[in-house]
């Protein structure tokens, strides 16, 4: 009986197994060999000029080029706005240090965290209707805009990464820097970030990751499909999760959903690249941290 | 630091700013109503939450067992040394982009259904649920293993000791031990697909009713959200999605709280034991 | 007998009603005691009994700890003079220099050996870089671990053998030029000729700290200790001079206390 139980549950676990395998296999199948035979030069600039196009002295009309670098810079632009602010969050949160305001803090970095991108989205076009009616009637919404909204979308995953990397760094490496009368930031800058540093910078390019495909909130803070490169912070761009988005629903034409594929390819190469990265730095963290406990 | 509260709160305050006139105006009943005719001025949302909530159920119902089956896999049932190469794989899905599940499902499951189908167009509450089911099922694999993960260390080595197979070992002293925690990471599941936009927006056809069968079209409350922005409508119906956002944050809020309160209720006695 | 032990010249820790709890639990109670300078204190007691936490306390490292809570006073003679560490603003940083430590396992910070002891040097006495190797030099040297590191001091310090990682996390300490040192069960890994070296090691520095030294081997203690304290529950339960502890009846007694 428990013998037969023991076996219809191991039948069900492959099952389950071979389910998800194939069902990831035919996507990513589906995806790699059409989105190959889309990758090519013309993919990215359509018919312009490969280096007219990337030093802008060209537009680009049927390539997704205007697009990768409309992510690219939203990207840059949300990460500098929550990379600091993450850190140091993150670094408060790993002290000791006492304090009241700590646990309201981390149950606020908890619920941030826990917020829909789609609200996070709404939350700027709040903020754009609220200052067009107050303070700036011109206001709408752009590329500030939502990078903003990414950033605060990211903030909280690279709070809690930093907060875990430090935490589990060994106790012992906390205490040896203190006792011997360093203050506690120097203790943070020589000892703790350089350990923990690997883990910290891999929780940076997950967050990275999904500030690039996040398309949910981009889709209500100032995204369009035809915007050529973006003109300044201020304005209206292209991005690449929102161009396989608008394709998927108005491609008109073969050549069109080829596009498709090719931009998702792309944008997928993108992300599973910057999670191979964070991935290797964190494997080679904890290795790092493993050998040295078999030495002592 | 102070950024990230202050944030949390502007965003509730400006949900509520925006969302407050329905209250205060009398207009309630029109919001929570089952109509949604913007240019009558029915700015209902009932439809919509009742899409979100179903699909999220259905979708949950289809990625939790394939979960559990998975890290039942990992965790005893399957070989050992496939593992490490599963969870890697598992982990790695995460960082597909969730629009290209909408994308790859657009172009390859929505034909699917509607030749399987024909009274359907093919995009329908049956194509999100399965797409936003594979897009979760990474999610809920993690958490799920999470779960097992902190119970494993503790009961491996007794069970091994008594002479427990590693298959017998999951299904009656592991998956017993973590019940509370699948409990969890059922509800986290749950929340994260609720959560989800794009692929409802993507697949689910965005027709504001009450779904009667699985090949009916469904709106989600995020769907509904985008739509009506991209859509630049009356100021009513602008209240709607306001009211949508505050639904959306104050359920997965009410989640995440309740969660925390039952993690910190068992932590004391996981350590005790 | 009593008036010719030094201690009771001129203390330079004085402890009086030492509490200290983690988290609402009381660790340590009441506990008063003094330590002279010139001399070796060994403090024993059951695993568990508070001794580290006692050692702790005196350069207040137990605050490094979530839900720590101390009261009582501690009075340490710093540089000639009279300070009580829990009242008086004394920059922690300054405190835990003038009070080396060196902790039950060796804490090694994960940089190479000849850093381990550059490190603290540069960070805490901001001595220029010039003067940072002859000071390394002469700290390795003092904990006898010179000629068994110095032709590899760029190599990551726990390739060191236990019982020169406890050597060298002596001499870091050293390095700081403390007056006071903490040492907590400094053999606790090491075999018997190991421990010999660094039993010898800290009955040559004698002279010029004052030592509290906790140790859980009687024997040890009897090779070391000009006074020992007996630790139980958290408080002092006995104090013993030499001569106590050399002889064959308390030694009975003390092994029926302690094990
Ligand atoms: N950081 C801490 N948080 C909570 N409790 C602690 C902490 N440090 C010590 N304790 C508790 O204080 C008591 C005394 O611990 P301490 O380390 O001082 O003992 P000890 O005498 O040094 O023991 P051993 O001989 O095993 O090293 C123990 O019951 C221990 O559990
Ligand atoms: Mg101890």
């Amino acid at each position: 009986m428990i013998k037969r139980l023991t076996s219809l549950a191991q039948a069900c676990s492959w099952l389950a197994v071979v389910t998800t395998l194939g069902l990831v296999l035919l996507l990513l199948g589906f995806l790699g060999l059409r989105g190959f035979d889309a990758l090519n030069p013309a993919l990215f600039f359509g018919k312009t000029p490969a280096w007219a196009a990337i030093t802008a002295r060209l537009p680009v009309w049927h390539g997704i080029w205007p697009a990768c670098v409309g992510t690219v810079t939203l990207v840059l632009l949300a990460s500098l706005l929550a990379i600091p602010l993450g850190l140091a969050s993150g670094i408060y949160l790993a002290s000791y240090a006492p304090g009241p305001w700590k646990r309201w803090f981390a149950l606020a970095v908890e619920l941030l965290a826990a917020i829909p991108s789609i609200v996070m989205g709404l939350f700027g076009f709040a903020l754009i209707l609220f200052l067009k009616k107050t303070l700036a009637p011109q206001a709408n919404t752009c590329l500030l805009l939502s990078a903003g909204c990414l950033a605060l979308l990211v903030l909280p995953y690279l709070i809690l990464m930093t907060q875990t990397t430090l935490e589990a760094l060994p106790s012992e490496l906390r205490l040896t820097g203190l006792s011997l009368g360093f203050t506690p930031w120097q203790n943070l800058v020589h000892i703790l970030l350089p350990a923990g540093g690997r883990g910290i910078l891999s929780g940076v390019i997950l967050a990275v990751g999904r500030a690039a495909e996040d398309t949910a909130v981009i889709l209500l803070t100032g995204v369009v499909a035809n915007a050529g490169l973006p003109s300044g912070i201020l304005g209206k761009y292209e991005a690449l999760p929102f161009h396989i988005f608008y394709l998927a629903a108005e491609a008109r034409s073969d050549a069109e959903l080829a596009q498709g594929f090719g931009a998702a390819l792309v944008l997928l190469l993108l992300t599973a690249a910057l999670f191979l990265g964070a991935y290797y730095l964190q494997n080679t963290l904890a290795k790092a941290w493993k050998q040295k406990d078999l030495l002592i | 630091m102070v950024i990230s509260c202050a944030s949390v709160l502007a965003i509730l305050g400006f949900l509520a700013y925006f969302a407050l006139p329905i209250f205060a105006g009398g207009h309630l009943g029109e919001i929570f109503s089952w109509e949604w005719r913007p240019f009558q001025g029915q700015c209902g949302i009932l439809p919509m939450a009742v899409g979100s909530f179903l699909l999220a159920v259905t979708a949950m119902g289809l990625a939790y067992p394939l979960g559990l089956g998975i890290c039942g896999f990992a965790h005893g049932l399957g070989p050992r040394w496939l593992r490490r190469p599963l969870l890697g794989l598992i982990h790695f899905l995460t960082s597909i982009p969730t629009v290209i599940y909408g994308f790859v499902s657009v172009i390859f499951l929505v034909p699917l259904v509607r030749g399987i189908f024909p009274e359907s167009t093919g995009y329908s509450w049956l194509t999100a649920a399965l797409t936003l089911s594979l897009m979760v099922l990474p999610t809920i694999v993690l958490l799920i293993q999470a779960q097992l993960q902190q119970v494993d260390g503790r009961v491996r080595l007794a069970s091994a000791a008594l002479g427990f197979s590693p298959a017998q070992t999951f299904l009656w002293v592991l998956g017993p031990q973590a019940s509370r925690g699948l409990w969890a990471a059922a509800v986290l599941g749950f929340s994260r697909a609720l959560g989800d936009t794009i692929i409802a927006l993507m697949v689910a056809g965005n027709a504001p009713q009450v779904p009667h069968s699985l090949l009916d079209s469904i709106r989600t409350l995020t769907a509904h959200i985008a739509l009506v922005v991209a859509t630049d409508s009356t100021s009513q119906a602008y209240q709607s999605i306001f009211a949508s956002g505050l639904i959306l944050f104050m359920v997965t809020t009410a989640i995440n709280l309740t969660l925390r309160r039952l993690q910190s209720g068992t932590r004391p006695a996981a350590s005790h034991d | 007998m009593e008036a010719k032990r030094p201690v009771d010249l001129e203390p330079s820790v004085r402890v009086e009603h030492l509490h200290v709890s983690f988290g609402g639990r009381e660790v340590l109670h009441d506990l008063s005691a003094q330590f002279a300078p010139g001399e070796i204190t060994v403090i024993l007691g059951r695993s568990g009994s508070g001794k580290s936490t006692f050692l702790r306390a005196l350069n207040r490292l137990n605050e490094c700890f979530p839900g720590s809570a101390t009261r009582g006073s501690v009075r340490l003679k710093l540089q000639g003079q009279w300070r009580d560490i829990y009242r008086e603003a004394l920059p922690l940083t300054e405190l835990r220099r003038r009070v080396g430590m060196v902790m039950q396992t060796p804490h090694l910070l994960p940089v190479s050996i000849a850093a381990n002891l550059a490190l603290p040097l540069k960070l805490v006495l901001g001595l220029p870089r010039r003067e940072i190797p002859a000071r390394v030099a002469g700290a390795l040297k003092e904990a006898h671990l010179w000629e068994e590191v110095a032709d590899r001091l760029d190599a990551p310090a726990h390739t060191l053998s236990g019982g020169q990682q406890q050597r060298l996390c002596l001499a870091r300490v050293l390095a700081l030029e403390p007056e006071i040192l903490l040492v907590d069960e400094p053999t606790a890994s090491l075999d018997f000729r190991a421990s010999l070296k660094v039993e010898e090691l800290l009955l040559s520095l004698k002279e010029r700290y004052t030592i509290i030294a906790v140790s859980h081997s009687l024997s040890q203690a009897r090779r070391l200790a000009d006074a020992a304290l007996i630790f139980r529950d958290g408080s002092v339960a006995e104090r013993l001079s030499r001569e106590d502890l050399q002889a064959p009846d308390t030694l009975q007694a003390l092994l029926e206390e302690i094990f």
